[in-house]
């Protein structure tokens, strides 16, 4: 436990990692920031203006021509009517704020977090290595198991706490704004909501080890950071392009799955060996996608440790 | 418990790589007793920083035993290295936090108060720069820093991987002062250095390694060798000198400005023979191998055609080779 608040005390001493949270949760309430733009209520001039623009489009010629000629077919105007003629509401550009759909904002800001929570780990275990202090610490306490827990244990708790905190002020603000502008929120979903931003969390956490296991066992923090960024620009698309069966193991799928909750996927004109092509559609449930991202975590883990108790610190 | 702080029994360290296996610490069979400063010497790559990083637990051991205190290391390395102060090859730190900071984070590893680091950045001459970046300190301070932090846990052994590299003349002896200050106090130090003079001065007995194997160890006296290499007799008449000796039975060899007298267990009779036929002696010193003389006689690579090592080295304490 000591161990562990030294472990805390100097992750949030220094200070790029603090800087990283931060920015992280900026980023993250920007995305919260553009969800709210662009949902933002209309106003009385936007009714006016859609008004405008639906009463221009319902008086065109082709479309009263339209209108007569289903009125002469069927006799029936109220039906015709609301067949050809568009409502002002037809005219409003932007959508209105739901909160039910909640996990079109929640997944990318969960992603925004895990990555900063990525290259917090990496760093703070890579600021180790390239300053050398890691052997010194090891001069204060050689049990490295120990030593790996507690850094461990560190970054979790601290990618816990940011991650909560940003997905906290950014969907606070958004529920905040909802309820303002009266649109509908349904019973549970604040507690839906909190368990999606709670998985995300989760995520984040696991995020944090990942990277702070990939550095142990590449020694660098570049390498981890450039693995990260290759699988995340080209890594997916370049596997989907040579393995058209590959949707199922995509790591990407798995944490929408995991965060968002189950959902398929149709990949249109999938084409077997002979010719034969046909819609496949992957599911993917939240319970596959914790096993699958836990066990890629538990491998992450057990070969960063072993490597970090065996090999050679300088 | 044994009376031998560190024991190293068939020690071994191999590296590989793309180019081959590389034999880093060959057998290294050594032993430090509880108490003083012990020189512990080699040439670049013999293998000491090696040895020390084993016997701290940042190298694995290919082959060998290691006890420090008595107890088998690594296996119970966390029983002892709250005994042991170590600086491994050159002060590591955060860069960016202060002196104050990177101590009080090694103090809570190990459960010391945050008002002994204050003391001991104090004992160094840090107590004014503690607040600074370590980033800003000069080399000299980074070192009486990691010696600092050595001090938190008031060791029993202080292992020192060359404390003095990069520091200025008062750098050096300041270190000096603390080594051997530390050592009258009881603290075992192992004092791993270039600056052989350094060891001489402040060591009580040296261990010399080379290519990874001990050549010698014992106390300085004893590796340097009790009987010296002869006296160096100065007078008027070298030549008339060196006539009156050699009719003596005496070994006398003529150098340009002195006489070396190699077989001379008594001093007086040397001068009552010169003073007797009429040469008087205006200098007489005894000629004895320093440190540095002794190490690279030791440590020196063979050239082809050589014989084997140095005769001089099987007189020299304990001697392996």
């Amino acid at each position: 436990m000591r161990l562990f608040g030294v472990e805390l005390s100097r992750l949030f001493a220094r200070r790029a990692v603090v800087v990283m949270m931060v920015l992280g949760t900026l980023a993250v309430v920007c995305v919260a920031a553009g969800v709210l733009y662009n949902n933002r209520p209309v106003s009385s001039a936007d009714v006016a203006t859609a008004q405008q623009e639906a009463d221009r489009y319902n008086e065109q010629r082709f479309t009263q021509r339209r209108l007569d000629r289903c009125i002469e077919r069927t006799g029936d105007t109220a039906n015709c009517e609301s067949r050809h003629l568009l409502p002002a509401d037809a005219f409003m550009y932007r959508p209105q704020l739901k909160p039910a759909d909640y996990d079109g904002w929640l997944v990318p800001m969960v992603a925004i977090c895990a990555a900063m929570t990525f290259l917090i780990g990496a760093t703070f275990i890579g600021a180790d290595y390239s300053s050398g202090s890691l052997g010194t610490q090891l001069l204060f306490q050689p049990n490295r198991w120990k030593v790996w827990m507690a850094k461990c244990a560190a970054v979790g708790v601290g990618a816990a706490a940011f991650t909560a905190l940003a997905l906290g002020i950014a969907n606070g603000a958004i529920l905040a704004f909802a309820s303002s502008w009266d649109r509908p929120i349904r019973d549970g979903l604040l507690g839906d909501i909190c368990a999606a931003g709670g998985r995300g969390t989760v995520l984040a956490v696991a995020s944090a080890i990942g990277g702070l296991g990939l550095v142990l066992v590449a020694r660098h923090t570049a390498a981890a950071l450039g693995l990260l960024a290759l699988y995340g620009v080209a890594a997916e698309a370049v596997i989907r392009s040579v393995w058209p069966g590959s949707e199922r193991w995509l790591l990407s799928n798995h944490v929408v799955a995991f965060v968002g909750g189950s959902f398929n996927r149709t990949i249109f004109g999938q084409c077997d060996g002979f010719g034969e092509c046909s819609d496949v559609v992957y599911r993917f449930s939240t319970g596959t996608a914790t096993v699958y991202l836990g066990l890629t975590l538990l491998v992450v883990a057990v070969v960063s440790l072993l490597v970090f108790v065996r090999r050679d610190v300088a | 418990m044994s009376d031998l702080i560190v024991e190293t029994i068939d020690l071994r360290k191999t590296y590989s790589n793309r180019r081959g296996r590389f034999v880093a610490v060959d057998g290294l069979s050594m032993q430090v007793p509880a108490g003083g400063v012990h020189g512990f010497l080699g040439p670049n790559g013999s293998g000491k920083t090696t040895t020390i990083r084993m016997l701290l637990g940042l190298a694995r051991a290919s082959g060998g035993r290691m006890r420090l205190f008595g107890e088998d290391v690594p296996q119970h390395l966390p029983a002892v290295m709250g005994r042991i102060g170590a600086i491994v090859e050159q002060p590591k730190f955060f860069p960016t936090f202060t002196g104050h900071k990177n101590l009080s984070l090694l103090a809570r590893t190990i459960g010391v108060e945050s008002r002994q680091v204050d003391a001991v950045l104090d004992e160094v001459g840090l107590g004014e720069r503690g607040e600074d970046r370590y980033k800003t300190y000069s080399l000299g301070m980074k070192q009486r820093l990691a010696i600092a932090a050595t001090l938190l846990k008031q060791p029993r052994l202080l292992i020192l991987d060359e404390p003095t590299n990069g520091l200025d003349p008062a750098g050096i002896r300041e270190i000096r002062d603390t080594i051997v200050g530390l050592g009258s106090r009881g603290v075992t130090v192992i004092l791993s250095s270039h600056i052989l003079a350094e060891v001489q001065q402040a060591c009580d007995s040296v261990s010399i390694i080379g290519h990874g194997r001990l050549l010698a160890s014992g106390s300085v006296d004893e590796v340097i060798g009790d009987s010296g290499r002869g006296l160096r007799v100065v007078v008027d008449d070298l030549d008339r000198g060196m006539e009156v000796l050699q009719g003596r039975s005496f070994s006398v060899r003529r150098e340009a400005t002195h006489l070396v007298v190699e077989n001379a267990a008594d001093a007086s009779a040397i001068t009552r023979e010169l003073a007797e036929s009429g040469q008087y002696v205006s200098e007489l010193t005894p000629l004895r191998d320093d440190l540095e003389s002794v190490f690279l006689d030791l440590t020196r690579t063979p050239e082809p055609g050589d014989g084997p090592p140095p005769s001089s080295a099987s007189s020299r304490g304990e001697v392996t080779t």
